[in-house]
């Protein structure tokens, strides 16, 4: 049983992970247009294309 | 119509001008946004597209365009010569009709413009041009396309594009003159004081939405071990480890995301209300502390049984309100940006004439903004006048529906006096200017909006109108609950209290209203129903239920907005004459004559010769020979006012005189017609009635509601249509100013404070009452002015938009209630288990998310229509809108 310690910490760390790169991509705005990118990638040639700047 | 309806049109021409004229030669397809843009684009000897006919309203030639590029990029690779032809080609984009060069002047930038960084600016635009994937790929090469540009991003669903460029390599005007040559004319994107609050409040209510999943979601995988434990048996380090955990993620989910519940009851409680928030915080406080005491107390060994936590159920309870709230407000959100969207559509530039010291006249473009008073503008036909003024100059044809709402042109001489808004028809003129900005009339209207619109009681939804008895039921059960398990030992009988708070929280009726709305919401929107709040809905299903008064505007809301021949007594044969007379008249009765008396194009001018033609204030005489020069007799013909008639020597039989005035009784404005001296007909012109408008009126006196018309026409035509429509005498108001008409709606609501007013109107002379009234609703073809102040804006033409809107809002309300029965139906059965003391943990566990789900699935049922309007609602859908200025909601 005593794995549980070890996994636990481990879990939360990947929990936390995760919640920090959430946080992070809503906060640069990757969630405000959500209808463009999926239109963007259809684009082959990428070198043209800008990444959404967010202010 | 509304002046609205004429900015659009401008705009409209402007993107005509921008895209298929201008350089003559390839005219490609009428989409508006093919010809010229594949000359600029494509400026090598790169071989187009093959110019198939286009129906699509956009995107195919768009595609087209696309992969001109393609070609153009791969030519690009081959010489170097390239580059430097293209920054020429671009750079020698010509001014025409519209140059843009108002977005180099200084108070634009100082208004639209930002500094990003070193050398670089930013600005936000709208471009209504935008429809699809191909749109976005074109318009985001600008950089590779335009010397300057350093980055382009378009915002596909609001249709803003956010140019960043270096000020010395290129000037805005160019990118905008290049972006509409492109077919995509810009205009500057209206931007709120509050927009990056809210973009900022956007995110932050995401990112807690997110934080809440993660708790709830590990929360409940604790709760699973623990509840496998309590079967399979666990030891009691690691039983004990888990709800210290599940703890932790509970007290994250209440503290950060959770705590917009207990604000918002600390709000409610502060101004001595309820609201749903109140019994949530109160569940939600009452079982984290019991589960807490229970975790830490078992650790003490005090006897309390540590199973009976209820972390799972809160963090689980909370994720899901968050849900309910966040889709409700994303909703929202989305329909007021479409809104925002339509402010832009004012042109924001005036003709300034200056006189310079050699004596000669200028005249330059200059954003509205900068005008001062006293300085001299310059109106051409179609545009509108930019400020409050005098006429200095000229005298035209004006349409002043802006402020009257009525659909016959006004004619104005020098000396007059002009308010903004108004747009010129017939001649450019010249005008000082007295007032500007908030200081004119139409900004003295807008002030009257917002003032109105702050003053609005807010609306208590139907939920939060249960959330004092749900409250006051949930403590006086927990009471109960108390004092009957008081035998079984004070731990026990809270136990079995807070189990009734947790299990009653009222989660489903707290889901239950805003995904209801929501679903209505977005089903509206595809519909091309715009609506603000789901407080509208309600209201507006309580107004059609009978008791409700509702009030519209006449021109273009009940009728259609346009002159029509409406009857014709008399002699048939001088039918075609006076179409060729009239045909000669850029007049808009005459036009209206014209068109309605069946004259095409072809025999306009080859049958008909008309030797003279005078047009003096009040009608328009001529001799007009029929069919070339051969047998048909020439025949001298005279329309207009009995007046002018009479100044032209025809005799008038009284029978005449009668049937006119029989006409005018009707509504309609008389044109009597003679020939050779004699009146042998008389016209009726008018704005005839929408057909759907009487089946509304009948629909809506059915069902109990008042129908009033508050118009700004004469009170005579107000009748006219009164009794067409069968809406009774008294309640047809003519001559009402916009002041008049926020004015009368208040007074009926002090009259009658019970009933709800709903005002639909689509002018800004109604812009005021929109936003006086329970609920405004903007018809299609609405100034954006009274779009900012409805509540609904219907996207499609016609009172038919309206009908679905009440029927949707009246089987809305009915889902609601249908799911607040379900969701209060779980509380009951939860309570009753609860106080019997069956509930447990899992059981609530269980319980809560069964209930939410079902409420859920209640409430999608709302906003269902029949069959065929869903039909009609994909024609749509497919079909582009024909006026590029209505953003396709749809999406």
């Amino acid at each position: 049983m005593s794995v549980i310690f070890i996994m636990i910490p481990v879990a939360l760390l990947l929990a936390g992970a995760a919640a920090v790169a959430f946080g992070r991509s809503v906060l640069s705005g990757q969630y405000d247009d959500l209808s463009g990118p999926a239109v963007r990638m259809l684009d082959d040639d990428v070198s043209d294309v800008t990444p959404p700047n967010c202010p | 119509m509304t002046n609205a309806t004429h900015n659009l049109g401008i705009l409209r021409d402007h993107e005509a001008h921008g895209g298929s004229g201008g350089h003559g030669g390839s005219k490609g397809c009428g989409c508006g946004c093919s010809g010229k843009k594949k000359e600029v684009a494509v400026p090598l000897n790169v071989q187009p597209a093959a110019k198939k006919p286009c129906c699509c309203g956009g995107s195919c030639s768009a595609r087209a365009i696309a992969q001109d590029m393609q070609a153009q990029r791969e030519a690009a690779k081959r010489t170097e010569v390239v580059e430097a032809e293209r920054s020429q080609q671009s750079q020698a984009v010509p001014a025409e009709r519209h140059d843009f060069s108002e977005f180099d002047d200084a108070a634009f930038q100082e208004r639209y413009v930002r500094v990003a960084g070193a050398g670089t600016r930013e600005v936000d635009l709208f471009v209504p041009g935008v429809h699809c994937a191909s749109c976005l790929r074109v318009i985001e090469r600008l950089p590779s396309l335009l010397p300057g540009v350093v980055s382009a991003s378009l915002d596909l669903s609001r249709k803003i594009l956010r140019v960043r460029w270096s000020q010395e390599r290129q000037s805005l005007s160019a990118i905008a003159a290049y972006l509409g040559s492109m077919g995509y004319p810009p205009s500057p994107a209206y931007r709120a004081a509050s927009e990056d609050a809210r973009v900022r409040d956007d995110r932050r209510q995401l990112v807690r939405l997110g934080v809440a999943g993660l708790c709830a979601g590990n929360v409940m995988l604790i709760s699973f071990a623990l509840y496998g434990g309590q079967f399979e048996g666990m030891d009691d380090v690691t039983a004990q480890l888990m709800r210290y955990l599940s703890l932790a993620f509970t007290l994250v989910c209440l503290a950060w995301p959770g705590a917009i519940f207990f604000r918002g009851a600390w709000h409610a409680l502060r101004a001595r209300t309820v609201t749903m928030d109140v019994p949530i915080t109160l569940g939600l406080f009452a079982a984290f502390a019991w589960s807490t005491i229970a975790t830490i107390a078992r650790t003490t060994e005090s006897g309390v049984t540590a199973a009976d936590i209820y972390f799972d159920s809160l963090s689980m309870l909370t994720f899901f309100l968050l849900i309910g709230r966040f889709v409700q407000h994303r909703q929202q959100r989305r329909a007021q940006d479409s809104i925002e969207l339509l402010f832009s559509l004012t042109p924001a530039s005036a003709r300034v004439v200056e006189s310079l010291s050699t004596g000669e006249e200028r005249t330059s473009k200059r954003p509205t903004s900068s005008l001062r008073v006293g300085e001299v503008v310059e109106v051409l036909p179609g545009d509108v006048v930019p400020a409050d003024g005098v006429l200095c100059r000229g005298s035209s044809q004006f349409n002043t529906a802006i402020l009257t709402g009525e659909s016959m042109p006004t004619t104005l001489a020098e000396g007059d006096t002009l308010a903004a808004g108004v747009t010129n028809l017939s001649r450019p003129v010249r005008v000082r200017v007295t007032a500007t900005g908030i200081d004119t009339r139409v900004g003295q209207l807008m002030k009257l909006v917002a003032e109105h619109s702050s003053r609005r009681a807010p609306i208590v939804l139907l939920a939060d109108k249960l959330a004092l008895y749900f409250l006051i039921s949930m403590l006086f059960l927990a009471g109960v609950t108390v004092a009957i398990w008081w035998h079984a030992g004070p731990a026990h009988a809270i136990l079995n209290a807070i189990a009734l708070l947790i299990v009653s929280c009222p989660c489903g009726l707290g889901l239950a209203t805003p995904m209801a709305m929501t679903v209505a919401l977005g089903k509206a929107a595809k519909q091309r129903l715009l609506i603000k709040g789901g407080s509208a809905i309600q209201v507006l299903a309580h107004a059609a239920d009978g008791k409700g008064t509702f009030c519209f505007d006449k021109t273009g809301t009940l009728t259609q907005g346009r002159l029509r021949l409406t009857a014709w007594t008399g002699d048939e044969s001088t039918k075609p004459f006076l179409a060729a007379l009239e045909s000669q008249s850029p007049h808009p009765i005459a036009a209206a004559l014209a068109r309605d008396l069946g004259v095409s194009s072809a025999n306009k001018g080859t049958n008909a010769s008309v030797n003279s033609i005078s047009t003096i204030g009040g009608g328009i005489c001529g001799s007009v020979r029929l069919g070339g020069a051969q047998a048909q007799p020439s025949a001298d013909i005279a329309a207009g006012t009995e007046r002018f008639l009479l100044s032209q020597g025809v005799a008038i039989d009284a029978r005449w005189t009668h049937e006119a005035q029989r006409l005018a009784t009707q509504g309609w404005s008389p044109i009597l017609v003679a020939r050779d001296g004699k009146v042998v007909a008389v016209a009726a012109l008018g704005d005839p009635v929408r057909e759907e408008a009487k089946d509304l009126v009948h629909h809506l006196t059915n069902r109990g509601a008042n129908v009033v018309i508050l118009s700004g026409d004469h009170p005579h035509v107000v009748r006219g249509i009164a009794l067409q429509l069968g809406v009774p005498e008294e309640n047809a108001h003519g001559h009402v100013a916009p002041e008049a008409k926020a004015q009368f709606i208040e007074d009926s609501r002090a009259r009658q404070p019970d009933r709800k007013f709903v005002m639909v109107g689509d002018g800004v002379n109604d812009a005021a009452a929109l936003a006086a009234a329970d609920v405004g609703i903007a018809v299609h073809g609405g100034a954006e002015a009274s779009l900012a102040a409805a509540d609904v804006y219907c996207a499609d033409a016609g009172l038919t938009p309206l009908r679905h809107l009440l029927d949707g809002s009246t089987q809305t309300m009915r889902t609601v209630r249908l799911a607040l029965g379900v969701s209060l139906f779980y509380n009951v059965v939860a309570s009753a288990l609860s106080m019997a003391g069956y509930v447990s943990p899992l059981l609530a566990a269980v319980l809560m998310p069964v209930a939410s789900i079902s409420t859920v699935a209640v409430a999608m049922m709302s906003w269902r229509l029949p069959a065929d309007s869903n039909r009609q609602d994909k024609a749509n859908e497919n079909l582009d809108p024909e006026d590029g200025a209505c953003p396709s909601f749809s999406s």
